[in-house]
């Protein structure tokens, strides 16, 4: 996430990562602030054996086509309400990538969130079969309902 | 210049050789002839690791609850990374290991958020699955390969400080542009000549971090 104010908003994503049995890790670290610790992570993340990033920011929101930039696992971007523009702003940053640098861009805020762990289990389903079934399951549940 | 430190993990970043400790503890009566064979050259490292973990009855909490209980960092570890985060630099453990014991101990020891470099594990009711996400490319076969963590950092452009002790340390020492020794590492860096620093704690590698970042005197 961008900074550490985002963490409410990110905790629904981390609820849902969990419920999918998604192992994960945190960190903030901004593309302004700190671009060298973007750049670092994106391009280290995948021998660290991570295989898809979410990045939630918001106002001017680069991180995720920052860590896009960087690397090329799939690239998921919450674009948070952090600014006098409610999330606009952030929900234009994130989804007008130019072509070849794609960041998928999730809702603005918790549902946005929420979804981008759903998205990262429908990724990670293809290759690891207890989160595709975790996320079966959670469909087959929405159905019943 | 920027450093970025990376450590090695059983016997270096913890006091302990952690894995050893739980096979001893957790391991069945066959482990230590594994070993041999993996000392006698008859077995990968990879090898010897997944065969003996798969031979523990214990599940992964029961693991991890020992480590904490009975696992320790060596001294001035926390503090190194907390230095690190302050000024921007990265650092990380590199380790043949499995994930599940290294970020137990560190999670105790209060720096969770340290990157690892490891074999990423997942237990299932069949057993535990063992993932190489850094391994040699075209030799699967031998598991990860420090020496490929410690050229891509020095590709970043990073200076590179490498901490360890043992066989599997070699190869990420001699691509580094500093290294920390001891055990093992140090005799073979002596033998191959590869210039290399003793240390006792962190408190060693923190103070070189200063000097290349010219903030003592040295």
């Amino acid at each position: 996430m961008g900074s550490s104010s985002d963490e409410p908003v990110v905790k629904e994503t981390l609820e849902v990562l969990e419920q999918m049995q998604v192992d994960y890790e945190v960190r903030v670290m901004s593309a302004h602030r700190t671009p060298e610790r973007v750049q670092e992570y994106a391009t280290t993340a995948r021998d660290r054996g991570i295989e898809v990033l979410i990045a939630a920011a918001g106002g001017s929101a680069a991180l995720g086509g920052v860590l896009a930039a960087w690397c090329t696992l799939p690239v998921i971007g919450i674009p948070l309400a952090s600014s006098e523009m409610n999330g606009w702003d952030a929900l234009l940053a994130t989804s007008q990538m130019p072509p070849g640098i794609p960041v998928a861009c999730m809702a603005v805020g918790p549902w946005g969130a929420r979804n981008a762990a759903f998205f990262a289990a429908e990724i990670l389903g293809l290759r690891h079969e207890n989160i595709r079934e975790a996320y079966e399951g959670y469909r087959r549940q929405l159905r019943e309902r | 210049m920027v450093p970025a430190i990376l450590t090695d993990f059983d016997d270096t970043a913890a006091v302990q050789n952690v894995a050893e400790m739980l096979l001893h503890k957790f391991g069945d009566g066959t482990w230590q002839d594994v070993r041999e064979r993996f000392r006698a050259g008859e077995l990968t490292l990879k090898d010897y690791q997944e065969i003996t973990f798969n031979n523990i009855q214990a599940d992964r909490d029961t693991m991890r609850a020992y480590v904490q209980d009975n696992a320790n960092l060596r001294p001035r570890f926390a503090e190194l990374w907390e230095y690190c985060q302050e000024i921007n630099s990265p650092m990380a453990v590199v380790s043949l290991g499995l994930d599940f014991y290294i970020q137990a101990l560190l999670e105790k020891e209060g720096a969770p958020d340290v990157p690892v470099y490891c074999v990423k594990t997942r237990f299932t009711p069949e057993g535990i699955n063992y993932y190489y996400h850094y391994a040699y490319p075209g030799q699967p076969e031998r598991g990860n390969s420090k020496g490929l963590v410690v050229e891509r950092y020095r590709q970043l452009g990073y200076h590179v400080i490498y901490v360890g002790d043992g066989r599997s340390d070699f190869e990420g020492a001699e691509r580094a542009d500093t290294v920390f020794a001891h055990s093992f590492l140090a005799e073979e860096c002596r033998r191959q000549q590869v210039p290399f620093r003793p240390f006792t704690d962190f408190g060693d590698i923190l103070e070189t971090t200063k000097e290349l970042l010219g903030l003592t005197g040295t």
